[in-house]
């Protein structure tokens, strides 16, 4: 007897200390079935979850995560292998917001037909010092180049080039008295880039100590090039600046193998639009301009006008293919100049660099008409679609990208109370 | 009889000073979960009611830090950065927790007040699920 309930404790204590293991594991565990329905998850999957899901709850990880991941859902249901993962490291980038995290990292495994694992950790530091490795990598990358591609002079303290060597001939074809005393306004393709670009580049430069950037370049033969142009600070010894060094690479071959790539990083999965990640970091720079050059900015939030019941009544697919039409018909009446993004589910966000408020509320006035004139054709017969959108513009005072992100949502909030398939100022 | 007094108190109607006055048996009575912690977030009470619903004895938990050691499904903005923050706390909060690795729906109760070191959750597990 005594001997039965020893087992019987040491199994009970073993299952207590097996538990407090999962309660203290690093990583965030769930699992779930294949739609998303959640059976099993641990502590830090919660701690997590909780703040991303807000009201959506987290009974199902897909609806947990749709405004931040919607692509998860489509991975999984396009994963056509009885078993093995379905994506490995895929980040998951969150509303930028005080100190909480802001990048997570997802794997997915289908364990089986009607099991999947997922983790999900946060890697916010870890992106933060990958992002300064790559300028790090890119700064030698600059140097350790063979001299065939690229050439190294330096600007004085105006920005204007005071030096020349055989290199700046060899790769831009100018000669010393065609560059000395020009801006870098004099390598840039000009059809492609703007005339703020090259004091833009300066001011960063003497902000950060060094900055590098993508231009399109244009010999003086009409060559166009990609290049890589990293500009840095040269000081005096009392810390004034001096002047700055360049180096000008031409990437265009890793331009081209590279392009695929960039937009499979930068895109939504589904619709083409402008993916989360990319978004954020488009609309801080947008901003940073903005505030520098004292331009206007806008932000639309476009939200589809009860999306929720296309979805329950005409399935997921009908709902994705409505996304796409809105993304391309929205597209259809803006400039090439803004930015369409999903920032997730149903929500939408327009950019629209240099445009004060009228002027975004005409743009998403134009949105709004061409998606509520299209209907789309579903396996459940012709469906159209609405959509509300909300408005925030730059004003005079100093505003973050979420500020703005979070007055334009108060207005689209407003447009959805005051009968949808409107559009508000904030 | 501080037993007997408080066990009949809801997880709504409990004041701070009456789990504050309780003793181990009188918060074992209650009906819903109690964890007690100080300022250092060192888990200081762990009701029966707690101890049995996430499977853990009060012998693993009492001593620990909170957050970072026992409950790290809370350790967010939404729970532990209140009981940072605020100075006098009592709030009910709806939240999931993962007890036994379950999604489990509950009613959070922060309590905090500037009169006394230790700080109490209360957890009530909703009624259906």
């Amino acid at each position: 007897m005594s001997s039965l309930t020893a087992i019987e404790e040491s199994r009970e204590g073993e299952h207590e200390a097996l538990l407090s293991f999962m309660y203290l594991s690093p990583i965030g565990i769930i699992r779930s079935s294949l739609a998303g329905e959640v059976d099993m998850l641990n502590p830090l999957a919660v701690q997590l979850l909780m703040p991303v899901a807000g009201p959506l709850g987290i009974d199902n990880i897909f609806d947990s995560l749709t405004n931040v991941a919607p692509e998860l859902r489509n991975l999984v249901s396009s994963f056509a292998a009885e078993r093995g993962p379905v994506c490995e490291g895929h980040r998951i980038v969150l509303t930028p917001s005080g100190d909480r995290p802001t990048v997570l990292s997802c794997n997915i495994i289908k364990v089986s037909s009607c099991t999947l694992m997922t983790t999900l950790s946060d890697i916010s530091r870890q992106v933060e010092a990958e992002r300064r490795a790559r300028q790090h990598e890119s700064w030698l990358a600059g140097i350790y180049t063979s001299v065939n591609d690229f050439t190294f002079f330096t600007l004085d303290a105006s920005g204007r080039v005071d030096s020349w060597n055989e290199s700046v001939q060899q790769l831009t074809g100018f000669a010393a008295d065609e560059v000395l005393g020009h801006t870098l306004d004099r390598f840039y393709a000009q059809d492609s880039v703007d005339p703020y670009c090259c004091p833009e580049h300066i001011a960063l430069t003497r902000e950060e100590g060094w900055h590098v950037q993508e231009f399109w370049c244009r010999s003086r033969e009409g060559r166009r090039y990609a290049a890589q142009i990293l500009i840095a600070v040269s000081r005096e010894d009392n810390g004034e600046i001096a002047g700055y060094s360049v180096v000008i690479r031409d990437v265009s071959e890793r331009k081209i193998s590279g392009d695929e790539l960039t937009r499979l990083l930068t895109t939504d999965h589904l619709t083409g639009a402008v993916n989360r990640a990319h978004f954020f970091k488009l609309a801080e720079k947008e901003l940073a301009r903005a505030n520098r050059l004292g331009k206007p900015l806008s932000f639309v939030m476009i939200d589809a006008d009860h999306f929720k019941q296309v979805n329950d009544t005409a399935g997921h697919q009908a709902g994705d293919h409505i996304l796409t039409q809105i993304v391309q018909r929205a597209k259809s009446s803006l400039r090439s100049i803004d930015v369409l993004a999903r920032l997730g589910g149903e929500e939408f966000c327009l950019m629209l660099p240099g445009t004060p408020a009228e002027g975004a509320f005409q743009i998403a006035e134009r949105v709004r008409l061409a998606i509520r004139d299209a209907s789309v054709e579903t396996a459940h017969g012709q469906i159209s679609v609405t959509v509300s959108a909300g408005i925030a513009s730059l004003s005079g005072e100093e505003s973050s990208v979420s500020d703005l992100l979070g007055a334009a949502d108060r207005a689209l909030y407003a447009a959805k109370t005051s009968g949808r398939d409107c559009v508000k100022l904030a | 009889m501080t037993t007997h007094f408080i066990s009949t108190e809801s997880f709504e109607s409990m004041s701070f000073d009456k789990l504050a006055a309780a003793d181990d048996r009188g918060l074992d009575a209650l009906e819903f979960g109690v964890i007690g912690f100080i300022r250092s977030y060192v888990v200081t009470h762990y009701n029966a009611v707690e101890s049995a619903s996430a499977g853990l004895s009060p012998s693993r938990v009492i001593g620990r830090h909170l957050f970072e050691e026992v409950a790290p499904c809370m350790n967010n903005f939404m729970v532990a950065q209140r009981f940072e923050e605020e100075a006098e706390l009592d709030e009910v909060v709806p939240y999931v927790l993962t007890l036994r690795m379950r999604p489990t729906p509950v009613q959070l109760r922060l309590l905090k007040s500037s009169h006394s070191e230790t700080r109490f959750l209360l957890v009530e597990r909703k009624g259906n699920k």
